[in-house]
């Protein structure tokens, strides 16, 4: 090739290159109005009031109403600034200082400051309340006394001017900026007058306002113009509920709706059309899905019996034919997204060799007889189709599986009593790797407090407590690690999978990002539509 | 005939109290902790919270003062506190059912309409094309499970053709009535269709209609002006007795199509423990039918007097 030509080449491509970049670029260009319209699926929205509320379905609308100090940043995970500009902390972890942002209104266009603060964590714990989310404040330095009502205020709480909050706490905790991020401040003056009806028409800082709510059936947010960082690129936003699966896919085809979360039958589908048509958010959720094994059933309470039915089953195949690929083998407690150094952590790789040799050293060549108690609507995830699924599994072995179904509050139930011998489960949506670890496997913890299983692990309960107490964030993840090693080799469960959560987008929706920690939270305020 | 009235009456008493009875003792008997169920059931739960809802809600005292309790704010017209929602119970339920209502009455109307129409249209055509067209789709529409119709018309109207919305309440939007109308008042139509053939062929063997026909009266007189008017009795009886399972279709229907009523609040109530709230809605549902048990017994007294003097 003569010089020319290949000169000819790099120029053309050159031109060719900023071209694209250009016409990218101004494809990127955010585009301000419209309404994107949301479906929910998993469960019904209670209450608008932050305080009240529990769980993720009227947690999506809520964020958008209303701001924390401090937020979990959708998909990365990573703690940022929100009402609060920037903070600093003392050496031993347990004080810290806030710079609230001066720009930041409520909706009815008063101030927030300091004050609003400290009136909605005395609000979250007030007693005559009975907040559902009583332990985000537990932390807080005289929170236990002002719950019993034996105090008319939060110690730990002090405005030392508009825009500057002073938070001690009772001790040190790795999650409590976590905790923050999900306590939201709502506007004093707002809430004492309307009392009650504060959850029908609420009033936050958040990005979006609120509109108007039909109980069952849609709630209506309109962009808030003040908002401290800008207003956001939607007009309206709306949460459509809707919680028949093939009402959703119906809308979501005739583009009644924007946004919903996919199963395993609308990820086979809408994988295979080209991205001009729908667009796909997927990351692997922070829910572990699996089998809890009740160390108080004989057999179970030998390790090697549960580390035998971890080798005896096919996780894969299972994911891949019964959840058409929507989830990530499961290769012990934590999800491999979370920040802890797991690399060598292989869990239970397909053995059924390995898993018989397991059986008879722990004197069960003959097997036994195991109930598992399941549910409607974990479907391919964690319901009856995993039990129908993993019963030949086991019967290779010598586990003969009965499968009991009880819906999800008499199965919790059940649980919470210690009255099972195995459960199909999804747990998690923790964000801290540490509350991932400890609320389930601290061994003071009661059953229906999340020790599920009867574990009892001292060395486990000796790492859990040393990480509670160090501060160095790299130092506590290696701790976490040592004792979720010491869990995946104890095997409580079976293993399966952690979610993939499939978020199906429309093509002409933009700025959104699959999110780990729960694929429904979204940052709606980056959002925009190309149309 | 008001004594009549007066002691059918009297005689509800104590069925509404066996009702709230059963209400009551259903409530306990429902496995699992309400407080178990408060926020996202994947996560675990915190004992110090459970513990405060449970004393908020009044469930840490005895059956026997919780039983009285209940009682006492029922006579002065209270239903408690929802538990989830946190507001009185009698506003959440207010609010739903003219919802229901709606799609109970439209559906009513629907079906009263296109059954009798085809039903009399089968009737004067008995033995011909349009007879067996009619009566092989009434049997279609009564054997349909009304949630698959449901579905169906979602991806007929909403997916393929486009031109109906599929869910909502639509903010009272006569749109958003029609398929769930459909849906509710299908199996209702196969039956009125059915019932009002037989009614009409009943009455054209009839001696007045005979009489009518040969003092030379048109066709068109004697159908509309003896006929019809006579086979309708029977079909009041049938709108009248079949009204309770059309509010049972009501309630699938309104899940499906997120129609935010009397239904879809009671299927919520019962998966999230809802107690207050479910008990809310058993109890309007048990007085909904009661009464309307009356008013079928007071029209028939009315429409034949010698029920009265039984």
């Amino acid at each position: 090739m003569s010089l020319r030509i290949k000169l000819l080449l790099v120029v053309s491509l050159t031109i060719l290159m900023s071209f694209s970049s250009l016409v990218a670029f101004s494809g990127d260009e955010p585009k301000q109005g419209g309404t994107l319209d949301v479906a929910v699926s998993y469960g019904n929205i209670h209450t608008l009031d932050p305080h009240l509320s529990t769980g993720v379905t009227p947690g999506q609308a809520i964020e958008q109403i209303f701001d924390g100090l401090v937020a979990i940043e959708s998909g990365s995970l990573d703690l940022v600034p929100e009402v609060a500009k920037n903070w600093i902390v003392s050496q031993d972890g347990k004080t810290y200082w806030f710079k609230l942002r001066k720009n930041v209104k409520f909706h009815n266009g008063e101030e927030l400051t300091a004050s609003d603060f400290k009136f909605s964590v005395e609000r979250l714990g007030d007693p005559d309340l009975a907040s559902p989310q009583l332990s985000r404040i537990n932390l807080l330095k005289g929170s236990q006394a002002y719950k019993e009502g034996e105090a008319d205020e939060i110690t730990g709480v002090t405005v030392i001017d508009d825009y500057t909050l002073r938070i001690d706490l009772s001790e040190f905790s790795p999650a409590f900026l976590y905790d923050l991020a999900q306590i939201n401040i709502v506007p004093e003056d707002v809430v004492k007058e309307m009392g009650e009806d504060f959850a029908n028409n609420p009033v936050g800082s958040g990005p979006f306002k609120f509109e108007s709510w039909r109980r069952d059936s849609i709630i209506k947010l309109s962009a808030f113009e003040d908002y401290y960082a800008g207003r956001p690129y939607l007009d309206n936003l709306n949460f459509k509920i809707m919680l028949e699966a093939g009402a959703r896919q119906a809308a979501f085809d005739s583009k009644g709706i924007d946004f919903m979360l996919a199963n395993g039958t609308m990820y086979e589908k809408y994988r295979e059309m080209p991205e001009s048509k729908v667009k796909l958010l997927t990351c692997a959720e922070l829910f572990t899905r699996n089998m809890i094994l009740n160390f108080d059933y004989e057999p179970l309470s030998h390790r090697k019996v549960r580390q035998a039915i971890n080798y005896a089953i096919d996780n894969k195949a299972l994911i891949d034919n019964i959840l058409r690929g929507k989830a990530v083998p499961a290769v012990g407690w934590l999800p491999t997204t979370m920040p802890v150094p797991d690399e060598d952590l292989e869990g239970y790789p397909y053995n059924p060799e390995k898993a018989k040799e397991l059986m008879k050293e722990a004197g069960y060549e003959d097997g036994f007889s195991l109930e598992i108690m399941a549910s409607e609507g974990g479907g391919g995830a964690y319901g009856l189709r995993v039990v129908e699924a993993i019963m030949p599994f086991l019967r290779e072995i010598g586990i003969d599986a009965e499968m009991i179904v009880r819906d999800f509050g008499t199965a919790s139930d059940l649980v919470g009593q210690g009255k099972f011998q195995a459960r199909m489960y999804s747990n998690g949506g923790e964000v801290s790797p540490f509350k991932y670890l400890e609320i389930y496997f601290n061994s003071e913890r009661e059953r229906y407090a999340g020790n599920s299983w009867g574990y009892d692990n001292p060395e486990v309960d000796a790492l859990l407590g040393k990480a509670r107490t160090t501060t160095d964030f790299d130092e506590r993840m290696e701790i976490i690690a040592e004792a979720h090693k010491l869990v995946t080799r104890d095997a409580p469960s079976w293993f399966y999978n952690y979610n993939k959560a499939v978020a199906v987008v429309q093509p002409w929706v933009k700025g959104l990002v699959a999110n780990p920690r729960d694929n429904a939270f979204h940052d709606y305020d980056n959002a925009w539509l190309d149309k | 005939m008001l004594s009549f009235v007066a002691r059918r009456v009297l005689e509800m008493i104590p069925t509404v109290i066996l009702l709230v009875l059963v209400v009551f003792i259903l409530m306990q008997l429902v496995p699992g902790d309400p407080a178990m169920m408060v926020g996202d059931p994947r996560a675990a739960r915190d004992p110090e919270v459970m513990e405060r809802l449970r004393e908020h809600w009044g469930l840490d005292k005895s059956l026997p003062v919780q039983f009285f309790t209940f009682l006492g704010k029922l006579v002065r017209g209270k239903l408690g506190r929802s538990y989830a929602m946190r507001e009185p119970v009698v506003s959440i339920i207010a609010e739903r059912i003219p919802v229901t209502l709606r799609l109970a009455f439209s559906a009513i109307l629907f079906s009263a309409v296109f059954g009798m129409a085809l039903g009399i249209l089968s009737a004067l055509n008995k033995g011909t094309m349009i007879d067996l067209f009619a009566m092989s789709g009434a049997v279609f529409g009564i054997s349909m499970p009304n949630f698959w119709l449901g579905l169906m018309l979602i991806f007929l109207f909403g997916v393929i053709l486009g031109i109906l919305p599929t869910n909502g309440y639509g903010g009272g939007d006569i749109r958003h009535l029609i398929l769930p109308m459909v849906t509710v008042g299908t199996a209702y139509m196969a039956t009125i269709t059915r019932t009002s053939r037989a009614a009409i062929l009943d009455m054209l063997n009839k001696d007045y209609v005979r009489t009518a026909r040969s003092k030379g009266l048109t066709e068109r007189l004697v159908i509309s002006k003896h006929v019809i008017r006579n086979a309708l009795i029977p079909i009041i009886t049938i709108l009248g007795l079949q009204f309770g399972f059309l509010l049972t279709n009501t309630f699938v229907a309104e899940i499906i199509f997120s129609y935010p009523g009397l239904g879809s609040l009671m299927i919520n109530s019962i998966s999230r423990r809802d107690l207050p709230t479910l008990q809310g809605c058993i109890l309007v549902a048990g007085l909904t039918f009661l009464i309307l048990n009356l008013l079928i017994d007071v029209l028939y007294a009315y429409l034949d007097p010698r029920i009265r003097y039984d």
